[in-house]
């Protein structure tokens, strides 16, 4: 049975896919892209020093945030009315509305609003920093938690020569640092970090949320802004010694790092622990150096081991998201954009999807029964499941679905 | 590494790359990400890449580690990602396909699929370990390398995917 077991996987196995032309061009002209940039970033250091002695001088200014939306603006913008209203709330508090040139600094949580740092580039402009229980009118999950006592920070990013920012090519990382943590390890991705962002008038906007920092106001807190994906080691320096955490001066991309003044009072020692504890707790089953959340592991198994035949006895279909669509001139079945639930989740096939009706034939999907074609979710409560079905008169109907026994959080 | 000698590693190496990315995701948008992905980060830890040498390893060992990462990513991200053209390559290979009579062809193409299919069910690690073997035909040092895993760790993973697929696809194994 091995032999064949063998045969059948070498066969099976063998690799057919091929990456197309676009994608393969795409490398290259990103490589391209690349080398032109890490020329640019990285100087020698002799000139380094100069420049980041320069930049330092004259990067750091208080800018009138009405010349970008406000923070209130960008919530609202995102579809989030109640986080958009406590913003509201602050700017009057703090007269942004009403006398925009002194919107900067004026009180504790919010003490860099206003603040702008150029580097790279790109200059970036800090537009609202909120922090508090269920301020917004999402409910985020993380590793089997809802998490409803969060930090709020909008930022503004643009080039300084102009041009538009462009979010398809240009990578950008915004977290909170913590003084005498280490920041590889904890920021926003590990303080169940999410965001959301939009280009408007060529400025990127981004709202970024985490869990509450302000149990840590009794040491030195930062917003960093990179570009780059994920935090990059090699854009900041961490004296373990002192726990203070500066910029790297020859980084000359964008590498900005803002100081957070907050209320010491706010300081919750064991609360802050927990977190600490949450996000140092060893990942299982991780030798990879990754730390992947156990939860998110489990629901990708979970999810794999769906077929179409025990789909509807573990999952639920989201009515919502139904849509049966027939082949278009071009041949094509387009799939809408669609939203799972917008107070539960933000799961959404924010750009649809196509499927070449040539290939999803009757011989190669019977018709009439669901077949998963992916899934995605850091935990069962996040997780959806997106299926097509073939229908006897050659539509296609597109679903997500949800396991059953989170799927009272859909009704 | 020159832009002639990336594309002559991509179109050597493309495929393999390419289908180990389709498999471990699953489907179609996650795994151009991560081909993409998996050259310019290969790339960028090894800027000065001797393409005489391994190459393959080391991009099946950047994809694994970029996957797993994407894997948390999930939290901080999520989409659901498409399957676009997911069979456009097979259902091509299989037409060109003249050998076996029709029923045959078939036969064997759903019988292909059926085994994709158990391995797609497999949990992430011993399903990398599977691709690794019978895809990309590396040995069980190259995996344990590939992987950052010790060799015996590689063979009971190994081990235990088969014994799984035994099960899974049992009705295929004394069908024939």
């Amino acid at each position: 049975m091995k032999n064949e077991l063998d045969e059948f996987l070498t066969r099976a196995l063998t690799p057919r896919e091929e990456p197309g032309d676009v994608l393969n061009r795409k490398i290259l002209n990103r490589v391209k892209e690349r080398v032109y940039m890490k020329q640019k970033k990285y100087k020698r250091a002799s000139v380094a020093v100069i420049a980041a002695a320069f930049v330092a001088a004259s990067s750091i200014t208080a800018v009138a945030a009405w010349q970008y939306m406000s923070a209130s603006q960008v919530a609202d913008h995102t579809g989030d009315e109640r986080l958009a209203g406590y913003f509201a709330d602050q700017m009057s508090e703090q007269g942004v509305v009403t006398d925009p040139p002194d919107a900067a600094g004026q009180d504790g949580n919010a003490d860099i609003v206003g603040e702008s740092q150029s580097y790279g580039g790109y200059k970036v402009t800090v537009l609202g920093l909120l922090s508090g229980e269920n301020m917004s009118e999402y409910r985020r999950q993380s590793n089997g938690n809802v998490r409803s006592d969060r930090t709020y920070c909008v930022v503004a990013i643009e080039r300084e020569n102009g041009e538009a920012v462009d979010p398809e090519h240009e990578d950008f990382f915004v977290s909170p640092l913590i003084g005498g943590l280490e920041p590889g390890v904890y920021n926003a991705a590990s303080l169940c970090g999410n965001y959301s962002e939009f280009i408007e008038d060529g400025v990127l906007y981004r709202l970024l949320e985490c869990d509450n920092i302000e149990c840590f106001a009794d040491r030195e807190l930062y917003l960093c802004v990179t570009d780059t994906s994920f935090y990059n080691t090699g854009l900041y320096h961490y004296d373990e010694g002192s726990g203070n955490i500066s910029r790297n001066m020859e980084y000359d991309g964008l590498n900005a790092l803002f100081e957070l003044k907050m209320d010491v009072s706010l300081a919750d020692p064991v609360k802050a622990q927990a977190l600490i504890d949450e996000i140092s707790e060893p990942a299982e089953n991780d030798e990879m150096g990754v730390r992947v959340p156990k939860e998110a592991e489990d629901a990708m198994e979970w999810a794999g081991s769906l077929t179409s035949e025990n789909l509807e006895r573990y999952c639920v279909r989201l009515e919502n998201t139904v849509q049966t669509v027939t082949v278009n001139e071009e041949g094509y079945y387009v799939i809408q954009p669609w939203l799972v639930n917008e107070a539960v989740s933000d799961t959404r096939g924010s750009e649809g999807e196509i499927f070449n009706a040539a290939y999803y034939t009757p011989e190669e999907y019977t018709p009439g029964v669901p077949f998963i074609n992916g899934y995605s979710g850091a935990s069962m409560e996040e997780l959806v499941i997106t299926t097509f079905t073939i229908n006897e008169d050659g539509s296609m109907t597109f679903a997500a679905w949800v396991p059953r026994e989170v799927s009272r959080y859909f009704q | 590494m020159t832009k002639q000698e990336l594309t002559e590693c991509i179109d050597t190496y493309g495929r393999d790359i390419y289908s180990f990315c389709r498999h471990l995701t699953g489907n179609v948008q996650e795994a151009d990400e991560l081909y993409q992905d998996t050259w310019l980060k290969t790339l960028e830890l090894l800027e000065n890449i001797d393409s005489t040498g391994n190459v393959k390893s080391y991009c099946l060992s950047v994809a694994l580690r970029l996957w797993k990462n994407r894997k948390r990513k999930f939290a901080w991200r999520k989409r659901i990602a498409g399957t676009q053209d997911y069979l456009d390559e097979e259902g091509n290979e299989y037409l060109s396909d003249s050998g076996p009579t029709s029923e045959e062809r078939i036969l064997a193409e759903e019988r292909d699929r059926t085994v994709r299919n158990a391995v797609g069910t497999l949990p992430e690690k011993l399903k990398a370990v599977i691709l690794l073997y019978y895809m990309e035909e590396l040995n069980i040092a190259q995996i344990a390398a590939v992987a950052g895993v010790p060799e015996g760790t590689v063979k009971s993973r190994l081990y235990q995917a088969r014994k799984l697929l035994e099960q899974k696809l049992e009705g295929v194994l004394y069908e024939k």
